[in-house]
Order: structure tokens, then C-alpha cells, then sequence
């Protein structure tokens, strides 16, 4: 199985390297069919890598250690159904958090970041010819950022739990590095005269002012995250002594950041081209603000009043109420004219514009995600040394502990200890945190035990035992929303896959021509013989 | 013209008010990465920072208490006394002679408040001393030799 794996590398190298020579060949002899196929290479790679991915998964399932690389792992216990690195070290790290704003977390982070702000922005170059040479440069800085990730990593610039020092890889990072801005820029300054604006911004009420501050904020967080990384390497060779930056500094820029964000995936699609009427704003904002101001004034009341999840809560309410009255909108019309019901209605409009629908559902993922990051400032901890019998009350629970025992193997030596949780009285379910050893690397490994519920996680550690007595340490965290976390990630998987779905239902309208179409005499009014394939409408 | 100037507006805006988050976020968590050797040298202005520091966990001094942990960090034969007070549990690396980096803030009677604790991961990326390609440290029962061991008896 391992030698498929590595023949799909071995492919995936030699189309990488044809990928990237036959495209560049292509565009320089103008030969279409090595432009095509090297984009097909390009596709091939990402198609080559999965598989050999999937080959080492498959010896990680079925415990395969004569693949050195499983047998070195193998004491994690991998999650076989959450690939989302967050809650792996969520769940299985038993660190208690998901993000710490490490700098390797960070490194992956920031090519995403203009990621997103492409795909945003290259739908203004779509629609109204603009931001062509920015778009070129934030797909250009992306791919360096990619690049300046690994190079984190793996050259140790940059102290991390994860970045390993000393390696004299860093000359060849960035060389590579030096090498792609090169050809950046020698491709943009090529092409320059192609790259010219057909429009400009008409209205600051319009779908492309709100794409203009999404990429604005978008690049202000990647710039901020970006420093905040490298300023120990900034200020050693400014000043001499390594100051490092952390989460406050993080925290302070992308919390407001990101709000502004989800105001604008709230606003946005709702925005016209060009210029939105005032009849239409009131028309469309009206019920979305009405039902976020009363979700924020109920919250209140409730006693909620810490002010960024406060914001949050407006917010996210006020942004489903706008996608729901997107997809009820749409599906109305359908629905009136097809005689369907409302339902069928929404699947056939999903499936007209997948993109820009499936987009909703990605925002909808982003809104739930957001919900569950914000139930972060309601984060409550306990530690306490537990004797049979002693309690700790977290919440809701009251944590009594039953037992402690040593469930030893031969791979490994263990403390746990059988905690009983009740809620209100009545007892709920058992939870059993351990600490393991790994008898072969004296490794020590963290099995948390987790109640995850909708409202909030219930997060029991096995902290250790106390040197003086020799009984269990025991830390409980109490960490609210933290599911709605995972399902929103799954919910935005979903809705990418749902907006590289194929559009259906497109229309091909054949008609008799009137006249021969090549005579002189064809105006530029007269319609084509064929009405054109749409893909999208003008109100996308 | 007009649309695009208040775009310009308003974007100034968004990156002033950003600046000065930044930079209160700046001053709030702005850490000084100093060693063991370097603590004893420190200015008394210094002594107030926040900072982070690296050593060695010595072997037997880590002990659980009641909301913290205590131990004891050495490199190159100077000791820093340790008392962990953070909420997040400690690193499952964290064990005796982990490389570990903590943050926080000195006492004055020389032991050190740690607010966060990183221990290094299991390194098998390191650099060997004399530049040759990396090769994992072999000792005995290591994965590398339970995997060898393991592949001899597989076809």
C-alpha cells in the first residue's frame, strides 16, 4: 500500500514540474493545448497528493507500523472523524484551547487570509472589470505567504512549540523566496497593459464598496497577524533584544476586525452594483436589523452583556436573517411561477447559482463559527486535588469523584480517574480523564475527557498527581459553544463543496437566424443566433 | 470621484483605529526573551518586564499543588525556581529535562512567575552538531527500531 503512496508522489513531483514548464512555455509560444494541459497537471498534483495522503491514512486505520512514520505516531490517538487540526489539539493535546496564535498556527493562517480576500475581490473583476492588477497580486502574495509558512516552520526563525531550531534550510527558503517575487514581478509588469480598470467605485452604497473594505480588513488582519509573528525577528535586528507579541496584541486587532467582517457578509450581497436605491436598502436591511437589535436588547436582558460577544449576537442574527431572506426571496419567485412549494423551490434556486448560493451556506458556516468562538469570553476553569469522595461544583456540574485507578497495558502506564457528573441533582454520565505513559518513547500522553453539548463543553483533565498525597489533580473547564465551532467548519465544507457544484438548469435558447451571420450588413444590435449559456444573473 | 475619495475616508479611519488597537495590544502583551544567565544581570526597570525564559525541567523537581506547579529550570548551570499559575494544564512534553519556555514576570526574591508554559515537541528535526544530514538519535526501543524490527518479520 505504502509503495502506491509514494508512486503518486513520485507522479505528483513530475506533474508539478510539467505544470509548471508547459505553462510557462504555453504562454510564451501561445500554445493553448500546453496551457491546458499544464493547468490539468496543476490538477493532477492536488489529485496525486490526496491519494498518497489517503494511502497513509489507510496504514494509520489499519495500525500498519512497518511504515516508520505510523509506528512514530501511532501513540496519538488521531481522530479518525475530525481532519481539522483546531480540534485535534482541542480534544486530543488536552491544552484545553484551539488557537494560541503560534506562530506556525499563524503561518498557516495568513495565506487564507488573502485567499479569501481574492475570492471576494476577483468577483469585482468578474462583473465590472476592476482590481485587475491587485487581484493578480493578492494571488502572487498568497502563494509567497504559502511558502513564507513552511519557511517558519521549518528554519526556526521563530521560537514555537512547533518551529525546531537550527537548520541551514533558511538560505534555501528564501532564496526560493527571492526567486518567486522575480517572476511575479517580471509576469505583472509583462502583462501590465491588459490589467487596466474598465470601472471605477460609483457609490459607497454598493456591492463593490463592501468588497473594497472586506479586502481592506482582510489585508489589515493578514498585516497585523504577519508582524505580530515576525516582530521578535523585527526587533532583534532593530534594537538588539527579542520582544515577542501574544495573544492580547492578536486578540486586540482580529476581534474587531473580524466583526467588521461578518457586518459586511451581512451587508454585502445585499448591496446592488454600482449603486443600491434607498428603497431597496430599507427594503432589504429593515427586518435583518430589526431582528438583530431585538436578539441584542433579549440578551441583555438575560444579563449578557460583555460587549464584543454582545456585537457578536447582534450581528450574527442580523446576518441569517439576510441569508435567509436571500434564499426566501429566490425561492419565492420559483415557487409562484413552477407552482412548487417553497422547499423544492429552495433546492431548484441552490442548483441554478451554486456559487453564489453555496457562498451563502459558506457565510452561514462563518456566522455559526464566530457564535462559538465568542462563547470563549464565558471560558470558566477549576483545579483541585480530588479524594475519593470530594467534589468540585463548574456551572451547572458538580464533578464527585468515585475512584482513581492505574488501567495499565503493556504499551503504556496510566492514571485515571472515574469521575460521576451531575446536573442539577441527578446524575448525568461517567467521564474518565487519563495520563498515560508510553512505556517504548516515554512519551506522556493527555486523554481528555469531554461532554460536549450544543450550550457547552464539560472538559475534565487529568492534571497529575499532588506530590504530598499522591491523589489525582484534577482541572475542569467549563467551555460554552464550543461545538458550534466544529459543525460550522463542516457546514462551510459543505457549502464549498456545494459552490464548485456545476450550475444546473442553464438555459440554451435555439432560434432561426434572420440573416447570414457573417454579412456586412450584421449590427452590432442584432442578437446572436444562440442565446448565450448564463452562468450567473446581474444581480449576483 | 467623490465615491472613491470616501472610500479613501473611510479606510483611513479603519487603519487609525486599528493602529491604536495594535498598539495597546502592543504594550499589554509585549514579552522580553531573556536566558537564566541573563536574569542575574538585569536592570531594576528590567527586573519589571514581562518576559520569557528557556531552560531545562530538572529531573524530580516538578510537583502538582492546588492551583499551581512548581519546578525548576537550569541552563548552563544557573537555576530559575519556577511556579506555574496559568489555567490551560501543562504540555504532555513537559517532563523532567523537556526544554521548556515560560512567561511571565520575575519576584523579587529571584523566582519566577509563569503565566504560560511551552515544552518543546519531540524534536526529530534537529540539526546534527556537525552539519551532516539529520538523522534520528537511535537508543534502544525508539520507534525507528520497533519499526525496523517490526518490518524484518513482514513481507
Amino acid at each position: 500500500m505504502d509503495i502506491f503512496g509514494s508512486f503518486a508522489l513520485l507522479l505528483a513531483l513530475g506533474a508539478a514540474v510539467y505544470a509548471f514548464v508547459g505553462g510557462i512555455a504555453g504562454i510564451a509560444t501561445r500554445r493553448p493545448l500546453l496551457t491546458k494541459t499544464a493547468r490539468n497537471s496543476g490538477m493532477a498534483v492536488f489529485g496525486l497528493v490526496t491519494l498518497a495522503v489517503a494511502t497513509i491514512e489507510y496504514a494509520f486505520f489499519t495500525d500498519d507500523f512497518s511504515l516508520a512514520y505510523v509506528a512514530g505516531h501511532s501513540n496519538r490517538a488521531l481522530p479518525l472523524y475530525y481532519k481539522f487540526s483546531a480540534h485535534w489539539a482541542y480534544a486530543v493535546l488536552g491544552w484545553g484551547g484551539y488557537w494560541a496564535w503560534d506562530p506556525v498556527e499563524n503561518a498557516a493562517l495568513l495565506p487564507w487570509i488573502t485567499g479569501t480576500a481574492f475570492l471576494h475581490s476577483v468577483m469585482m473583476q468578474e462583473k465590472r472589470g476592476m482590481m485587475k492588477v491587485w487581484n493578480v497580486w493578492l494571488v502572487f502574495v498568497t502563494f509567497m505567504l504559502c511558502i513564507l509558512g513552511t519557511s517558519l516552520t521549518r528554519t526556526g526563525i521563530v521560537s514555537s512549540v512547533h518551529a525546531f531550531a537550527e537548520s541551514s534550510i533558511g538560505g534555501w527558503f528564501f532564496t526560493f523566496l527571492g526567486i518567486i517575487l522575480l517572476v511575479c514581478l517580471a509576469a505583472w509588469f509583462k502583462n501590465r497593459d491588459y490589467l487596466r480598470s474598465d470601472n471605477q467605485l460609483d457609490s459607497l452604497v454598493s456591492r463593490e464598496s463592501s468588497f473594497l473594505f472586506n479586502n481592506l480588513i482582510l489585508l489589515a488582519a493578514c498585516f497585523a497577524v504577519l508582524w505580530g509573528t515576525l516582530f521578535p525577528v523585527i526587533s532583534e535586528a532593530v534594537n538588539g533584544s527579542k520582544i515577542s507579541v501574544g495573544p492580547p496584541f492578536f486578540n486586540k486587532v482580529n476581534v474587531p476586525i473580524a466583526l467588521f467582517l461578518l457586518l459586511l457578509t451581512g451587508v454585502g450581497p445585499l448591496l446592488a452594483w454600482r449603486k443600491t436605491s434607498y428603497d431597496a436598502l430599507r427594503r432589504n436591511f429593515a427586518w435583518p436589523l430589526a431582528g438583530g437589535a431585538v436578539a441584542g436588547a433579549v440578551a441583555c436582558a438575560l444579563g449578557f452583556r460583555e460587549l464584543y460577544p454582545l456585537i457578536c449576537l447582534i450581528l450574527s442574527v442580523f446576518v441569517t436573517l439576510t441569508i435567509a431572506a436571500e434564499f426566501y426571496r429566490g425561492a419565492r419567485v420559483i415557487a409562484s411561477r413552477d407552482g412548487t412549494n417553497i422547499l423544492t423551490a429552495v433546492g431548484e434556486l441552490t442548483m441554478r447559482n451554486t456559487r453564489r448560493y453555496g457562498g451563502y451556506v459558506i457565510h452561514f458556516g462563518m456566522v455559526l463559527i464566530f457564535v462559538g468562538i465568542s462563547g470563549q469570553a464565558f471560558n470558566r476553569d477549576i483545579q483541585k486535588e480530588m479524594n475519593i469522595g470530594d467534589t468540585i461544583a463548574i456551572g451547572p456540574y458538580t464533578i464527585l469523584c468515585q475512584n482513581y485507578d492505574q488501567p495499565s497495558t503493556a504499551v503504556y502506564t496510566a492514571d485515571r480517574a472515574a469521575l460521576e457528573v451531575f446536573r442539577n441533582g441527578k446524575s448525568e454520565m461517567m467521564l474518565y480523564p487519563e495520563h498515560r505513559v508510553y512505556l517504548a518513547s516515554q512519551v506522556p500522553e493527555t486523554e481528555v475527557a469531554i461532554e460536549s453539548t450544543p450550550l457547552r463543553d464539560l472538559y475534565v483533565v487529568y492534571a497529575g498527581a499532588s506530590p504530598e498525597t499522591g491523589k489525582p489533580v484534577i482541572h475542569a473547564y467549563l467551555n460554552p459553544l464550543v461545538k458550534w465551532i466544529w459543525f460550522g467548519g463542516i457546514v462551510v465544507v459543505l457549502g464549498t463543496g456545494l459552490a464548485m457544484f456545476p450550475n444546473r438548469g442553464a438555459a440554451l435558447v435555439l432560434r432561426a437566424a434572420t440573416q447570414g451571420a457573417w454579412s456586412e450588413t450584421v449590427s452590432a444590435q442584432t442578437a446572436p443566433a444562440s442565446a448565450p449559456i448564463r452562468r450567473s444573473d446581474a444581480n449576483d | 470621484m467623490k465615491a472613491q475619495k470616501k472610500f479613501l475616508v473611510g479606510s483611513a479611519i479603519i487603519v487609525a483605529t486599528l493602529l491604536a488597537l495594535a498598539y495597546v495590544g502592543y504594550t499589554q502583551s509585549k514579552t522580553y526573551y531573556h536566558t537564566i544567565s541573563e536574569l542575574a544581570t538585569l536592570s531594576a526597570a528590567e527586573q519589571h518586564q514581562r518576559m520569557r525564559v528557556s531552560g531545562n525541567v530538572r529531573t524530580g523537581s516538578i510537583l502538582h499543588r492546588d492551583g499551581h506547579t512548581d519546578f525548576v529550570l537550569e541552563e548552563q548551570g544557573k537555576v530559575l525556581p519556577v511556579s506555574y499559575v496559568g489555567s490551560d494544564p501543562l504540555p504532555d512534553t513537559f517532563k523532567d529535562g523537556a526544554q521548556a519556555l515560560v512567561e511571565g514576570r520575575l519576584q523579587p526574591d529571584g523566582a519566577f512567575t509563569a503565566e504560560q508554559v511551552q515544552a518543546k515537541c519531540a524534536s526529530k528535526y534537529e540539526a546534527s552538531p556537525t552539519g551532516a544530514p539529520t538523522q534520528p538519535v537511535p537508543t534502544p526501543g525508539t520507534s525507528m527500531n520497533q519499526a525496523s524490527g517490526l518490518s524484518a518479520g513482514k513481507s
